[in-house]
C-alpha cells in the first residue's frame, strides 16, 4: 500500500533504484553529521537491564514502497544505543535470505525499521520469522514496520496492526499521552504526556486490537486536531505502542519515526531502548493485554502511574528551560490551580515546590516555581522565599510572592526589607505594604512621604493613601506642604484615595475636613480640583462655596474643574446658588458651569439659564442654547424656535438640536401653537422640530399650515411630512403635490409622497388615489411631471397605463418624464414597450432613455427571457455609437460567454470599437465556475489548460465527495471529460451524474458509470441545465481523486 | 527614570472651549446636526487646538493617529513607545503631515518619547490616547489622570478588577474626561438592537447570548534575542519578567494582531479583547452598566457553557444561541434580536422598524465615538463609554476568565466588588507588579 497516492509512479521507481542499491546507499556515509551529533547526544547512558549475555540484533531495513529518509540515522541510532549501554550489538541487512532459518537462528531479536510493501514472497522465510519468535525470541517494530506484508496476515497478527494512513503528517505537532503510565517500557515519559512532531499513524480495524495489544502511549484526541482528513477510525484510538507475546515470544511496536528528529529524542529512544531489551528477553514486563486488564489492575497502575508523574515532575522541573517540551510546566500549573482549594493536596504542593526551588533551578524554573509559590503559598514557604530576596535575580519575584502571601510573617519580612533595603527593593517593598494595606508599615513608610529622592517619596506617599488612617493621612498632608504643585499629581491621588476610604467607611466629616485641609495646605489649583470633588460629595455647604470661589479666578482649568464637582452636589438649593453666580461669573467659567447644570438636569436652573442665552459672549450662550436642551420645556419653545432660524451658524444648529430634544409632555402642542403667530423663517424651524421629535400628532396641523405662502416653511412641511406621515395620509400629500406651484418647493412635495409610498399600502389603492388627484394639478407641466414620477413609483398596471399613455403628449418634456418612468421601473413589466418605443422614437434623448430602459430590463434576473436575442434588438434600435455603447455597456455585466456573438459584428466600427473590444475579450474570459467537497483551492488547475496540475481531493477516494460545475448561463450539456493520465489512479471508481437548472432542485442521476482508466469520459443525452454535479459512489482506501483537466461539451 | 514624578499642568489648560469654532451642542440627545458643525469648521488658530499625545503606537494606533491628523481642532504633538522603530515611523508620519499641512517643510512639532512620564509633563499636552498591551492600560490611565489629562484609552480598559475600579476612582479625582474605546456604542445598529431590547421589543429578556473566544493561558515560549531598539524590560513593565519572544511583541513589519492578547501575563484572551466590545453590548441592552452579574457558572456537568446569572433572573452564556452572524443575541419572551458590526436582525422581521416612540427610552445617540469624547471634553461631561461603563464591561470580563480558570461556581457582589465568602477568587481581583511598579491611586 502505497502512502503517496498520486505521486505512486516516481515513488515505485525509487523504491525500485533503492532496492538496487540498498546496499551501497547505507554503507556511504549519506548522513548529515549534525544530525549524527544530535543523535549521539542524545543516546541513553545505560540500559535499564545490565546483561551478561550479549545479545544480538537484527535490524532490517528493505523497502519495497516508500523508502523513508530517515532510516539511515535510525540505523545508526541503534547500533550506537546498543554499543554505548552494552544492550546488544546490531546486524543490519535488507537480504530476505538473511531470514533462512539457519542464519537467523544467531540473533535474539529482529528489527524492523521502517520496512514497506511484500518485502518477500517465500514462505519458508516467512514461517522462519513466525516460527523465530514463536519460539521464545522477539521481534522490534518501527514506523512503517507495519506499512508491510499486507497480503501475509499472520504478519499483521504478530506485529499488531496494519497501516491505515496518517491523518497527522510530518509536519504536524501533536500530543500524545501514556496510557500505561506505571509499564516499566513508559518509563521514559515519566508518566507524562508529550509533545512531539512525527506522523501519527491509524491503525485498520483489524488486526489491531486492545484485546490482544498493552497499548503503552497513543494520540491524545482531547488535545489534538481532530478536524484532519482522512481520519476513519470512529473510537478515538491512535494508539502509538505497544507490546505483546506471541506464543513464546515477544514483540514491542512503536509508529514513531517517521522524521529524523525522532531519532535525536533522548525520550523516545529511551523508549526504543526499553522496547528492545524486552524483545531480546531482558526486560520481563506484564503483557496482559489492555482491554483484559481487571479494574483493580488499572486502578492500581494509574496510581502508580500518578505517583510517578508527581516525583519525575518535580525532579524534572528544576532544569526546565523555555523552549523544551510545555507539556511538563503545564501539566504543574494543573495541579496547582486544581489542588487550590483542597488544602492537603496544597500544602504538599507547596511542599514539592519549596523543595525544587532549593534545587539549583534554571531562571525560567524558578520563575514558574515562585509564581506558583505565590498563588498557594503559606508560611511553609516563608523561608525558600525569603532566602530569594538577597539573589538579584530572583528578588523581587520573591517579593511579589511575599506579598501575595499576605501573612502577618510575610509582612513583617517585607516591613523588616523595607526598612533596610534601598532602591527599587526598598521601593518594591514599599509598594507591596501599600497595596496590602499594612497599618504597621506607617511607621517605617511614613517618613519616606517627604524624601528627597522623588520615586521613593511617591511610593511612600502612594502606600500611605492606600493604607489610609489618621497616621497616614497626617504624613500625607505634611508631604503635600512641601511638594511642588507640579510633582503633586500622585500625592494629590494618593490623599483623595484616603480620604475616599473614609467615605467608604461613613466618616463623612473626617473625609471633609481632610479635603478641607487639603486646600488649606495647598491651594493650587489642581489641589483644588481635586478636593472639590470629594467636597462635593462630603461637605456640600462648604463646596458649594468653593466652587463658586474657584468659578471666580481666572483659571480656565479651575473652572473645569469646579464645574465637575458642582454636578456632584445634592439638592435644588445648591442649583438655585449655582445659577445666581452664574452671570458675573467670567465667560469661561460660566460656560463650564452652564454645561453642569444641563447635566444636573435641575429645572430651577433654567430662568439663569435662559438669561445666559442672551450673554454678549458666544461661547456662553451657546453653552446656554446647548443647556436648554436638558432644562428647557414649552416656555423655551419660542425663543429657541427664533436662534434656529436666525442665529449664527454655530448656535443654529445648537438650537435645532435643544429644540428636538426638549422635554415636557406639552411641548410638542407648545411647538404646534406656536407655528400660527410665528414669522416664515421660524415657522420652518418649528415644523423641523416637529420631525425631528417623531411628533405624529402634528400631521393635521402641518397638513393645514402646507398651503403657507412661504415656500421656505412649505418645503420645510413637506421634509417633515416624508418623516411623519403614514399610509392614511397619501391622499393629502398628494393633494398638496398636486396644488403646489413652486418648482422648488415641489421637488420636496414629490419627496414626502414617495415617502409615504414607501411605507407600504395595497399598489392598487395608491394607484387610484394619485390617479384620481392627477386632474387636480396646477402649474401645468412641471406639477404634471412630478406626478408622473409619483406614479413611477406605483407597481400597478393602471399606473402603467397611464405612464404609457402620457409618453404620447405632444409636450417634450411630459414624454421624457413618461419615458424616464417607465424606464426606472421596479419589474419588467414595460420592457416590451419600452422596446417598441425605442424603435419608434426620432428623438435622441427620448431614445436614449428608452433604450437604457430596455437594457436595463434585459439585466433584470427576473427576465427569462433569450438575452442573445434581446441584446440583438437592443443594437438595432441603437442608432447613434452612443447608444451603442450603452447597450455594450449593459452586455459587459453579463456572465453568459455566447453573447460574444451579438457583439462581434460590431468589431470594426471605429466610433466603439473600443468598448466592443472590452466587452468581448470580458466575454472570452468567462467559463464555467467549480465546486468540489474536497481541495476547493486546487480548483482552478483542473481548468487552467496545464496537464501536469491537478485538482484533487487530497483525501482516499470514498463515496459522497463530488464536483460541481456551474456553466453560467442554462445551455445544454452533451459531454463531460475528466482526465487525469499523469495521475493514472487517480480516476473515480464509480460515479453518477446530476444535472439541473437550480442547485436546491438535483433529481435523479442522468447517468451513472464505473471508472476504469485515466481519462473517463461521460456522455450525456443533452438536456437544458446550468449546473453539473459529480457524485463519487465508488472508493479506493488508498488513491485520491484527482482531475489534471476537465473538459466540457455544452450548447 | 524621570527625577520628577509626573504631576500637574504649571501652566493653566488652554482655553479650548473658548473658540467660536468649537461646536459644543454636547448634550446627549439626538444630535442630528453637531456633526455638521464640526465638519464646517474653518482652521482652528493652534492656541485653539486641543494638545494630543499618543501612548503606545501598535496596530490600532494607526487608526487613531489618523483620525485625529484629521481633525482640524486638534494637534498631534507627541507620540510614545518603548520601541523605537515604531517611535520613528509615527513620528516622521505626523510631522509629514503637518509639513504639508501647513506649508513648512521643517514641520518638526511632533515629539517622541521612550518614556511615557516624560510625556505626561508636558503642560501643552491636554488629553491623551493610550492603546498600550492591556497590562500596561491602569499605569498609563492613572498617570494621565494624575497629570490631569483627558483620556481615551482602548478597550479592554484593565487586566483585573481591581485596577478597572482604581482607574474609575483616579479619573473621578481628577475630574478628567474618560472615554472607553468600545466604539461599538456610537455605531447605529447596536444602539438599535439595545433601544429594542430596552423598549420591550422582544417581551422579557431572559436569555443572552455573547459569541467571543476564550480565556488566556499561561505562555512558555522560548526566548528570542531582543530586537535592537526594544526595551523589553520596559516593555514587560509590571508584568513578570520573561525572555522576548516574538510571538509575544512583534516588530513593527508583522502585520497581524500581536498575541500578548492570548497570555495570562498581558491581557484577558477573546474574553477581554472582544468580550470588551460584546459584552459591553449586552450590558447596555440590558441595563446593567451600573452593576453587574451575581452568579457566574463555568462548563460542568450543569452548565454546557460559562453561564452568567443577574439578580433579575437573566441568564448570560458565552456562546449558544441561534447560530449565525450575532455578535450579541438577545432573547425575549416574544423574539430576539441579533446584531454585530454591520449586521442587525430581529425576529419577527417587524420588530427592526420599531424605533422608540414619544415617551420611550431613547439611549444615548453618539454618531463618531472620537467627536464624542472630543465634545465631553469641552462640556466636562461623561461621554457614552466613560470609565464606570468600561469598568463595569470588563469586570465581567473578567469574572468569566476566573470563572474559566478556577473551574467552580463564584457568587459575586456587584455593589461591593468582591466574591462572597470566597477568599481564593477574591485574591485574583488583583494582580502583583514588579518594581517599581504601582497604581498611583
Amino acid at each position: 500500500m502505497f502512502s503517496q497516492p498520486g505521486l505512486r509512479p516516481s515513488a515505485r521507481a525509487l523504491s525500485l533504484i533503492c532496492c538496487f542499491v540498498c546496499g551501497f546507499f547505507w554503507s556511504a556515509n549519506a548522513q548529515n553529521p549534525d544530525d549524527l551529533a544530535k543523535c549521539e547526544a542524545a543516546i541513553p547512558m545505560q540500559a535499564t537491564i545490565k546483561i551478561d549475555t550479549p545479545r544480538k540484533l537484527l535490524v532490517f531495513t528493505l523497502c519495497k514502497g516508500f523508502v523513508h529518509s530517515s532510516i539511515p540515522l535510525g540505523v545508526k541510532a541503534l547500533e550506537m544505543m546498543g554499543s554505548r549501554t552494552g544492550a546488544y550489538t546490531i546486524t543490519q541487512s535488507d537480504d530476505p535470505a538473511v531470514f533462512q532459518p539457519e542464519r537467523l537462528a544467531q540473533f535474539d531479536a529482529v528489527c524492523m525499521l521502517s520496512t514497506t510493501g511484500e518485502l518477500f514472497e517465500d514462505e519458508t522465510l516467512k514461517q522462519s520469522l513466525l516460527n523465530f519468535v514463536k519460539s521464545g525470541k522477539g521481534l522490534v517494530g518501527i514506523h512503517a514496520a507495519t506499512d508491510c506484508f499486507y497480503n501475509w496476515p499472520a504478519y499483521g497478527e504478530m506485529m499488531g496492526g496494519y497501516f491505515d494512513g496518517h491523518p497527522w503528517g510530518s509536519g504536524d505537532t501533536v500530543i500524545c499521552k501514556v496510557d500505561d503510565p506505571a509499564h516499566p517500557i513508559a518509563a521514559a515519559f515519566k508518566a507524562r504526556s508529550f509533545t512531539i512532531q512525527d506522523e501519527i499513524y491509524q491503525f485498520q480495524a483489524k488486526p489491531y486490537s486492545r484485546e490482544q495489544l498493552r497499548v503503552l502511549l497513543s494520540l491524545d484526541t482531547n488535545l489534538t486536531d481532530m478536524s484532519k482528513g482522512g481520519i476513519k477510525r470512529t473510537d478515538n484510538d491512535f494508539a502509538v505502542s505497544w507490546v505483546q507475546t506471541y506464543g513464546e515470544g515477544r514483540v514491542f511496536y512503536c509508529s514513531l519515526g517517521h522524521n529524523e528528529s525522532v531519532f535525536w529524542n533522548p525520550t523516545v529512544l529511551r523508549h526504543y531502548l526499553d522496547g528492545i531489551q524486552f524483545a531480546l528477553g531482558d526486560l520481563a514486563v506484564d503483557t496482559t493485554p489492555s482491554a483484559k486488564l481487571t479494574p483493580e489492575q488499572v486502578e492500581a497502575s494509574l496510581l502508580a502511574g500518578n505517583t510517578i508523574r508527581v516525583e519525575e515532575a518535580f525532579k524534572d522541573l528544576p532544569a526546565f528551560r523555555l523552549g523544551d517540551d510545555a507539556e511538563l510546566p503545564r501539566m504543574i500549573e494543573q495541579w496547582v490551580v486544581d489542588g487550590n482549594y483542597v488544602s492537603s493536596d496544597r500544602s504538599a504542593l507547596e511542599l514539592r515546590l519549596a523543595t525544587a526551588l532549593r534545587s539549583n533551578p534554571t531562571e525560567d524554573a524558578r520563575r514558574i516555581i515562585v509564581q506558583h509559590l505565590a498563588r498557594i503559598g503559606t508560611n511553609a514557604s516563608l523561608e525558600a522565599l525569603t532566602e530569594l530576596l538577597v539573589v538579584p535575580a530572583s528578588a523581587d519575584d520573591a517579593r511579589v510572592a511575599l506579598e501575595r502571601l499576605a501573612t502577618p510573617e510575610a509582612r513583617a519580612v517585607l516591613r523588616h526589607v523595607a526598612s533596610n533595603a534601598t532602591g527599587n527593593m526598598r521601593i518594591g517593598c514599599i509598594n507591596s505594604l501599600g497595596n496590602l494595606r499594612d497599618v504597621e508599615s506607617i511607621p517605617i513608610i511614613a517618613p519616606m512621604a517627604r524624601a528627597e529622592d522623588a520615586d521613593m517619596a511617591t511610593a511612600a506617599q502612594t502606600a500611605l493613601g492606600k493604607i489610609g488612617g489618621a497616621e497616614a493621612e497626617k504624613a500625607l498632608l505634611s508631604a503635600l506642604a512641601v511638594t511642588p504643585p507640579e510633582s503633586a499629581g500622585s500625592l494629590l491621588s494618593a490623599c483623595a484615595s484616603a480620604a475616599l476610604a473614609r467615605e467608604a467607611r461613613g466618616e463623612t466629616a473626617l473625609a471633609a475636613a481632610f479635603y478641607t485641609r487639603m486646600i488649606e495646605l495647598s491651594p493650587t489649583p489642581r489641589c483644588r480640583i481635586v478636593a472639590l470633588q470629594g467636597m462635593a460629595r462630603t461637605d456640600p455647604d462648604h463646596a458649594l462655596v468653593a466652587i463658586i470661589e474657584a468659578l471666580q479666578t481666572a483659571d480656565t482649568a479651575l473652572h473645569a474643574g469646579a464645574a465637575t464637582a458642582a454636578r456632584a452636589l445634592p439638592s435644588t438649593v445648591k442649583t438655585e446658588s449655582l445659577s445666581a453666580a452664574l452671570s458675573e461669573l467670567p465667560s469661561n467659567a460660566q460656560v463650564h458651569l452652564l454645561y453642569a447644570l444641563a447635566d444636573r438636569g435641575d429645572a430651577a436652573a433654567l430662568p439663569a439659564v435662559t438669561g445666559a442665552v442672551q450673554s454678549a459672549d458666544t461661547a456662553v450662550s451657546l453653552a446656554a442654547v446647548a443647556a436648554l436642551g436638558k432644562l428647557g420645556d414649552a416656555s423655551s419653545v419660542v425663543l429657541l424656535a427664533g436662534l434656529a432660524a436666525k442665529a449664527s451658524e454655530n448656535l443654529q444648529v445648537t438650537a435645532r438640536a435643544s429644540l428636538a430634544a426638549l422635554r415636557g409632555s406639552d411641548t410638542n402642542n407648545a411647538i404646534i401653537a406656536a407655528i400660527e403667530p410665528a414669522d416664515g423663517l421660524v415657522r420652518a424651524e418649528l415644523v423641523r422640530a416637529l420631525g425631528a421629535r417623531n411628533a405624529r400628532e402634528s400631521i393635521p396641523a402641518l397638513l393645514t399650515f402646507a398651503t403657507d405662502p412661504d415656500e421656505t416653511v412649505r418645503q420645510q412641511i413637506y421634509e417633515t411630512l416624508a418623516t411623519l406621515a403614514g399610509t392614511d395620509n397619501l391622499r393629502a400629500v398628494v393633494g398638496l403635490l398636486a396644488s403646489e406651484q413652486s418648482d422648488l418647493a415641489r421637488a420636496g412635495a414629490e419627496k414626502a409622497v414617495v415617502a409615504v409610498l414607501a411605507r407600504g399600502g395595497n399598489s392598487a389603492e395608491q394607484a387610484q388615489v394619485v390617479l384620481s388627484v392627477l386632474p387636480e394639478v396646477k402649474q401645468g407641466i412641471a406639477g404634471y411631471c412630478s406626478m408622473l414620477r409619483v406614479l413611477g413609483k406605483i407597481d400597478d398596471p393602471l399606473t402603467l397605463e397611464a405612464l404609457v399613455a402620457a409618453t404620447s403628449f405632444r409636450n417634450t418634456e411630459v414624454r421624457t418624464t413618461a419615458a424616464r418612468a417607465l424606464a426606472e421601473w421596479p419589474t419588467i413589466a414595460p420592457m416590451q414597450i419600452l422596446y417598441d418605443m425605442a424603435a419608434a422614437a426620432e428623438e435622441a434623448p427620448l431614445r436614449d432613455i428608452l433604450l437604457r430602459g430596455y437594457v436595463r430590463m434585459i439585466e433584470n434576473a427576473a427576465n427569462t427571457g433569450d438575452r442573445k436575442e434581446q441584446y440583438g434588438k437592443a443594437f438595432i434600435v441603437a442608432r447613434t455609437a452612443d447608444e451603442r455603447k450603452v447597450v455594450l455597456a449593459s452586455i459587459g455585466k453579463q456572465t453568459d460567454p455566447r453573447l460574444v456573438d451579438v457583439v462581434a459584428p460590431y468589431a470594426n466600427d471605429a466610433d466603439t470599437s473600443q468598448e466592443v473590444a472590452l466587452v468581448m475579450e470580458k466575454l472570452r474570459k468567462l467559463t464555467f465556475s467549480l465546486k468540489a467537497s474536497h481541495g476547493a483551492e486546487s480548483l482552478a488547475l483542473a481548468l487552467d489548460g496545464d496537464i501536469a496540475t491537478r485538482w484533487t481531493t487530497n483525501a482516499p477516494q470514498v463515496a459522497g465527495q463530488w464536483l460541481e460545475i456551474d456553466l453560467g448561463y442554462v445551455g445544454e450539456f452533451s459531454k463531460v471529460v475528466l482526465d487525469s493520465t499523469p495521475s493514472p489512479g487517480d480516476y473515480p471508481r464509480a460515479y453518477s451524474v446530476f444535472i439541473a437548472t437550480d442547485t436546491s432542485n438535483w433529481g435523479e442521476p442522468v447517468v451513472s458509470g464505473i471508472g476504469t482508466a485515466p481519462i473517463t469520459e461521460i456522455t450525456i443525452e443533452p438536456r437544458p441545465g446550468r449546473y453539473v454535479r459529480i457524485e463519487q459512489t465508488g472508493k479506493d482506501d488508498g488513491l485520491w481523486w484527482s482531475i489534471h483537466e476537465l473538459r466540457l461539451e455544452a450548447k | 527614570m524621570p527625577k520628577r514624578a509626573p504631576g500637574s499642568n504649571a501652566t493653566p489648560r488652554r482655553a479650548f472651549l473658548r473658540g467660536t469654532a468649537a461646536a459644543a451642542a454636547g448634550i446627549a440627545f439626538p444630535n442630528l446636526f453637531t456633526r455638521r458643525v464640526l465638519a464646517a469648521e474653518g482652521a482652528t488658530p493652534a492656541n485653539e487646538r486641543l494638545g494630543l499625545g499618543f501612548i503606545g503606537m501598535g496596530k490600532q494606533m494607526g487608526g487613531h493617529v489618523g483620525t485625529y491628523l484629521g481633525r482640524h481642532n486638534c494637534q498631534v504633538l507627541a507620540v510614545c513607545d518603548v520601541e523605537s522603530r515604531r517611535l520613528d515611523q509615527f513620528q516622521r508620519r505626523v510631522n509629514e503631515f503637518y509639513a504639508q499641512k501647513t506649508g513648512k517643510a521643517d514641520y518638526a512639532g511632533c515629539e517622541a518619547y521612550k518614556d511615557y512620564r516624560e510625556l505626561l509633563l508636558r503642560p501643552d499636552i491636554d488629553a491623551v490616547i493610550i492603546a498600550s498591551p492591556e497590562h500596561w492600560h491602569a499605569l498609563h490611565v492613572i498617570d494621565a489622570a494624575n497629570a490631569g489629562k483627558d483620556i481615551y484609552c482602548e478597550k479592554p480598559l484593565s487586566h483585573t478588577i481591581q485596577e478597572a475600579r482604581a482607574m474609575v476612582n483616579a479619573v473621578r479625582q481628577n475630574a478628567v474626561v474618560f472615554q472607553t474605546g468600545s466604539q461599538q456604542r456610537s455605531d447605529r445598529e447596536f444602539r438599535i438592537a439595545c433601544e429594542l431590547v430596552r423598549n420591550g421589543r422582544i417581551g422579557q429578556v431572559h436569555t443572552v447570548h455573547v459569541n467571543v473566544g476564550g480565556p488566556p493561558q499561561a505562555c512558555y515560549l522560548p526566548a528570542q534575542p531582543v530586537p535592537d531598539g526594544l526595551d523589553w524590560d520596559f516593555w514587560l513593565g509590571p508584568a513578570p519578567m520573561r525572555p522576548y519572544n516574538a510571538d509575544i511583541a512583534p516588530d513593527i513589519d508583522y502585520d497581524g494582531w500581536p498575541n500578548w492578547r492570548s497570555y495570562r501575563d498581558y491581557a484577558g484572551g477573546m474574553m477581554t479583547d472582544w468580550g470588551a466590545h460584546h459584552f459591553d453590548i449586552a450590558q447596555w441592552g440590558l441595563g446593567m452598566d451600573d452593576t453587574g452579574p451575581v452568579e457566574i457558572h463555568p462548563p460542568d456537568e450543569t452548565y454546557e457553557r460559562l453561564t452568567y446569572k443577574y439578580a433579575n433572573g437573566v441568564v448570560m452564556q458565552h456562546g449558544g444561541g441561534s447560530g449565525g452572524d450575532a455578535g450579541v443575541e438577545f432573547v425575549g419572551e416574544l423574539g430576539r434580536v441579533m446584531v454585530n458590526r454591520g449586521f442587525l436582525a430581529t425576529d419577527p422581521e417587524h420588530l427592526i422598524n420599531e424605533l422608540p416612540g414619544p415617551g420611550e427610552i431613547k439611549l444615548y445617540d453618539s454618531d463618531n465615538h472620537h467627536d464624542d469624547w472630543l465634545r465631553a471634553i469641552q462640556t466636562r461631561s461623561r461621554p457614552i463609554c466613560d470609565v464606570e461603563i468600561g469598568a463595569r464591561t470588563i469586570t465581567v470580563c473578567h469574572l468569566g476568565n476566573i470563572a474559566y480558570f478556577l473551574k467552580r461556581p463564584l457568587k459575586w457582589d456587584p455593589a461591593n466588588e468582591r466574591f462572597v465568602d470566597d477568599d481564593e477568587a477574591n485574591r485574583m481581583l488583583a494582580k502583583a507588579m514588579r518594581s517599581p511598579w504601582k497604581l498611583n491611586v
